[in-house]
């Protein structure tokens, strides 16, 4: 079995919305939309931090579908767009989606993105890869652990990318993989442990 | 956990943070919106792609190498370039925001003329021919009859990379390379002690790589994180290996917020804190006095009388006899003195036996060391003196200099913090004087200056260059902006290729009257910006990723070569460097002394080369290697100044500066900065220190137009939430920032990031990109009176400014 995850190292984490610029532009991601997002934690202002002045605290939190082995997103989905593929990432059907946003509402992360309109981009063209199927009005979109890089043995864009490498990617089911011997190395958590939603994005700090 | 849970993961919490960027996607709408220009791309089976790789900025130093996909002709996708080691392999999210900023509205797509008042905004566009022939016979016109100074081209540093010759074209003056009064406070400050090594700008460090070996990096008024963004990785194996990371602002920087430790400080002081810490490394008998005593000049007599060094002879200037140049005689020419075993004042030689400490007669002066100068100067900076100035726990500034004095530590300061305040030549002084006193320099895991830009620090390749004919150059005309604003001195003609007068010029009010004395005014640049509004033409050029040919330049990048190749035909009308400057040299009868094609220019960079490992290598090897290729000896850290000997008379490092002891400045000494100290009764009315801080969004004006960037950022000038609340202010708020000089309109924000008391917003957006006004309208401009003595000149205190802020 494969199952494809990310650790993020939040030490290491700059917030420099690098990531969230890389997977926009390898997805074709349309104007107002993110797949993956750099949040402050605990701040409405980006770079914003905890405290009061001079005692204060500040950590990134870069959020991007959790692709979790238990998936609240696709036990909703009706249509079974939504799903669970053989290496372990959730992924949607586009030609499935009926745009009901079920998904949408079940996802604790907030990950998914809705097309309300025709997707518009400032380019006026589309960018990035070409293996990247295009989404229309109606259909819900989000991160597939960039299924087009991965199913080809690259690193999804945003780990390529991080210039901090704070991104960590690799097999949970190869003990050998640099992400396998993270993970035994360090302490970890998910966001929202508590829902049982087993994210296969781990966070280190 | 939980609180995260709450604040950060819950949907409203995601829409407060989405909302921030949801405005600024909507377009200028200058001229035609790349939409129009270019017609979309038909929706076929199996579209055309290439790959193409070209470098980044110079102006952050990354020069990260990009490997660009090209699909039916436009650039669809960045990536970091394979490289010989993955190290290199980076880029930041303005690199990867290229895909729509080359394509964004505010590029300049024709050649514009104005056809109304200058500043009404109304241009006609105009063929490149009619531009040219017109722009070239104007300046002919001027250079005759007003001389070849009437005419002043300004070109900033990224320009500098695409034009190489418009100065020696037009043949007119420039800013010269000193005096421009940006990011050489510090530097100044510091690098007269290395003999001038590091050029006033600090850049005189080993790599970060380097850092693995300290253990101590102390960070002052530096947001590295932000700044050298691609060098996050250094500082973070830095701190993983157990190196302290210690980082000094009056803000809640990034980097302060990723160190192991924050200290915040009162803006304007650093060198407070500085001076303290000397205190403390002397007091404590800390300092390495072995290393003072073979490295520095601070053994050697000073006449107390006048301050200044004793030599054998009145200093002379002499002619080096290899390089023809002008400079000081070295200490063989004309000998300092010390004193010897017995107490006596004799010459100084290198090996020699003399002593730190004394005082003695000789031919009439009374004498005593530089560093008896230095301890008694240091008296009334006490610990508790410095952390009444600086705001820091006296304990904090002990504990940081005691593991400072042990070492290996490196003291990392920057261009946009402390830089931009008026005192800053005194904090650079100070921290040379700290590197003097404890040997922090020359050795693993030490050194000082700015780390900032690891295309500054690595591997330099020593490339050659492209002849020019003989007496073809610039004049000698050099203009200072710090003063020809005030003394109303003028070009007849302006070439700008940049927005060199806009970043550089603080009050921005002085600036357009400046403006008006100024006949014709030339404006060449892929984007509009705030030097464009004043513009009589506005020549479009192309970024780094269009040019006319396969291969547009080749360049040292961060330990590697790197090459631009074309990624995509020139844009809209715009035209490369080359092609501008040949058009130039034609109406100026040079025709045939530029490079006829950028390959040629290319091959004679390497060629030309005295080195053979850049001589013999060739443009096509770099092509196939993608683009890139390794420096010589980069496996290891690039190490400075190890063989500790500087181009000073005595080849010690000189921390002794007698050329400033008419501002009581041989050694440093504390004064305050212009406008922002605390006392200021000034403060009555403006009550807000105005920092305008560098950030990862934006270099300087550059990237404010890239779509993608402003979903995490727009302009907004930050307060502390009690600054906020004092002023009945709420986030997004627009407000005005306002003082005597001028004021300007832009939203707030409330950050608990900020130092109260101070107003914190992000150098560089111009009046494009602020509600109303440019952030310069406020910022200080004076420069300090020990400009004349300073390495290259006081800095422009941008920061060293008061304002007040109300809502619009
Ligand atoms: S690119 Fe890396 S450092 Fe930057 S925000 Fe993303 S995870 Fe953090
Ligand atoms: S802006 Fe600097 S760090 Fe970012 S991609 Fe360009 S060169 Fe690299």
């Amino acid at each position: 079995m494969t199952r494809l995850a990310i650790a993020i190292n939040q030490e290491r984490c700059i917030g420099c919305h690098t990531c969230a610029t890389a997977c926009k532009m390898q997805n074709n991601v349309p104007d107002g939309m993110l797949w993956n997002r750099v949040l402050t934690e605990g701040s409405d202002v980006v770079d914003g931090a905890q405290g009061e002045y001079p005692n204060l605290s500040r950590s990134y939190l870069p959020v991007a579908c959790q692709h979790c082995d238990n998936a609240a997103c696709q036990r909703v989905c009706p249509t079974g767009a939504t799903y669970k593929d053989d290496k372990g990432r959730i992924e949607i059907d586009y030609n499935k989606c009926i745009g009901c946003r079920m998904c949408m509402a079940a996802c604790p992360y907030n990950a998914r993105v809705f097309n309300w309109n025709e997707p518009a981009r400032i380019t006026g063209a589309n960018y990035g890869d070409s293996r990247v199927p295009e989404r229309h009005k109606g259909v819900m979109e989000k991160c597939t652990l960039c299924k087009e890089r991965t199913d080809n043995g690259e690193e999804p864009m945003c780990v390529r990318c991080c210039p901090a490498r704070a991104r960590v990617y690799g097999d949970l089911d190869d003990p050998e993989s640099k992400i396998s011997k993270l993970l035994r190395q360090n302490n970890t958590r998910h966001l929202l442990e508590d829902m049982g939603t087993k994210p296969k994005v781990f966070y280190l700090n | 956990m939980s609180q995260i849970s709450k604040a950060g993961i819950s949907r409203r919490g995601f829409l407060k943070v989405s909302a921030v960027g949801a405005a600024g996607l909507a377009s200028a709408g200058a001229m035609t919106s790349a939409k129009n220009w270019l017609a979309p791309a038909p929706a076929i089976a199996e579209p055309e792609e290439k790959i193409a790789c070209t470098f980044h900025q110079s102006h952050c130093a990354g020069m990260c190498s990009l490997r660009c996909t090209v699909r039916d002709g436009r650039l669809v996708k960045i990536e970091p370039n394979h490289c010989s080691d993955e190290r290199y392999e980076t880029v930041c999210l303005k690199g990867l925001s290229e895909v729509q900023h080359i394509y964004a509205d505010d590029r300049i797509q024709t050649p514009l003329k104005l056809t109304g008042e200058r500043g009404s905004n109304s241009y006609e566009p105009v063929s490149w021919d009619e531009a040219l022939d017109d722009i070239c016979s104007r300046i002919k016109g001027y250079k005759e009859s007003d001389g070849a100074n009437s005419v002043l081209l300004m070109q900033s540093g990224e320009a500098g990379i695409d034009f190489h010759y418009l100065s020696a074209i037009l043949g007119c003056a420039t800013v010269g390379g000193e005096n421009q009064g940006i990011d050489t406070g510090y530097g100044s400050g510091h690098d007269q002690a290395l003999g001038g090594l590091g050029y006033g700008y600090s850049m005189c460090t080993s790599e970060p790589r380097d850092w693995v070996n300290s253990k101590l990096v102390l960070t002052v008024g530096s947001n590295f994180l932000e700044s050298s963004l691609t060098s996050s990785r250094e500082f973070f194996e830095a701190k993983e290996a157990g190196a302290r990371m210690v980082t000094v602002d009056p803000h809640f920087s990034t980097t302060a917020s990723k160190s192991n430790e924050w200290i915040p400080i009162e803006p304007g002081t650093d060198a407070a804190l500085f001076l303290g810490m000397i205190s403390y490394i002397l007091d404590n008998d800390l300092a390495n006095k072995d290393f003072v005593l073979a490295h520095t000049s601070l053994p050697f007599l000073v006449d107390t009388a006048t301050g200044k060094m004793v030599r054998a002879h009145e200093p002379v200037m002499v002619t080096d006899a290899t390089t023809g140049t002008e400079r000081a005689e070295t200490s063989e020419e004309n000998s300092f003195f010390v004193i010897d075993a017995n107490g006596a004042a004799v010459p100084f030689t290198e090996g020699g036996t003399f002593q730190l400490s004394g005082e003695v007669d000789y031919e009439g002066m009374h004498c005593k060391t530089a560093w008896d100068l230095l301890v008694e100067n240091q008296k009334p900076y006490t610990l508790d003196w410095a952390s009444s100035i600086t705001s820091i726990p006296a304990e904090k500034i002990a504990e940081i200099a005691k593991l400072y004095a042990e070492g290996p530590a490196a003291i990392a300061f920057g261009w946009g913090g402390g830089d931009k305040m008026g005192n800053a030549d005194i904090a650079g002084h100070a921290t040379v004087m700290l590197t003097s006193i404890t040997g922090n320099i020359g050795k693993p895991g030490t050194g000082s200056g700015v780390w900032l830009g690891p295309t500054y620090s690595g591997y330099s390749a020593s490339l050659g260059a492209w002849a020019l004919p003989e007496g073809m150059a610039a004049s000698d005309g050099v203009y200072d902006l710090r003063y020809c604003r005030d003394a109303g001195l003028a070009p007849k003609a302006l070439v700008c290729v940049g927005d060199n007068p806009a970043q550089y010029g603080a009050s921005m009010n002085k600036t357009k009257d400046w403006f008006n004395l100024i006949d014709f005014i030339v404006v060449v640049d892929p984007y509009f910006h705030e030097t464009s509004n004043y513009a009589d033409y506005i020549l479009p050029a192309t970024t780094r990723f269009e040019y006319d040919e396969e291969v547009g330049n080749v360049h040292g990048c961060y330990n590697q070569i790197g090459l631009q190749e074309k990624v995509v035909e020139p844009l809209f009308e715009a035209k490369t460097g080359l092609w501008i400057e040949r058009e130039f040299a034609k109406r100026f009868g040079y025709e045939n002394a530029l490079p006829s094609t950028a390959r040629e220019y290319c091959d004679a960079i390497l060629s030309t080369s005295t080195d053979p490992y850049y001589n013999t290598l060739t443009v096509d090897q770099i092509v196939e290697n993608n683009g890139v290729w390794p420096m010589q000896g980069i496996e290891k850290p690039r190490m400075a100044n190890t063989e500790l000997l500087f181009p000073t008379p005595s080849t010690r490092l000189e921390p002794y500066y007698e050329n400033m002891i008419q501002w009581k400045q041989a050694v440093p000494s504390w004064e305050p900065c212009l406008e922002a100290t605390v006392d200021n009764s000034l403060r009555a009315t403006y009550p807000l220190q105005f920092s305008n801080v560098r950030s990862r969004f934006y270099i300087h004006d550059q990237f404010y137009s890239a779509a993608w960037t402003k979903q995490y950022h727009t302009p907004h000038v930050e307060l502390n939430p009690k600054d906020m609340e004092s002023r009945g202010l709420a986030n997004e708020d627009v407000v005005e920032v306002f003082n005597d000089r001028g004021s300007f309109k832009v939203k707030v924000a409330g950050n608990p990031s900020v130092r109260p008391g101070s107003a914190r917003i992000i150098e560089g957006a111009t009046s494009r990109h602020l509600i109303e006004g440019n952030l310069q309208n406020v910022t200080n401009d004076t420069v300090n009176e020990r400009d004349e003595g300073i390495m290259l000149g006081a800095v422009t205190p941008f920061s060293d400014t008061l304002v007040e802020v109300r809502k619009a």
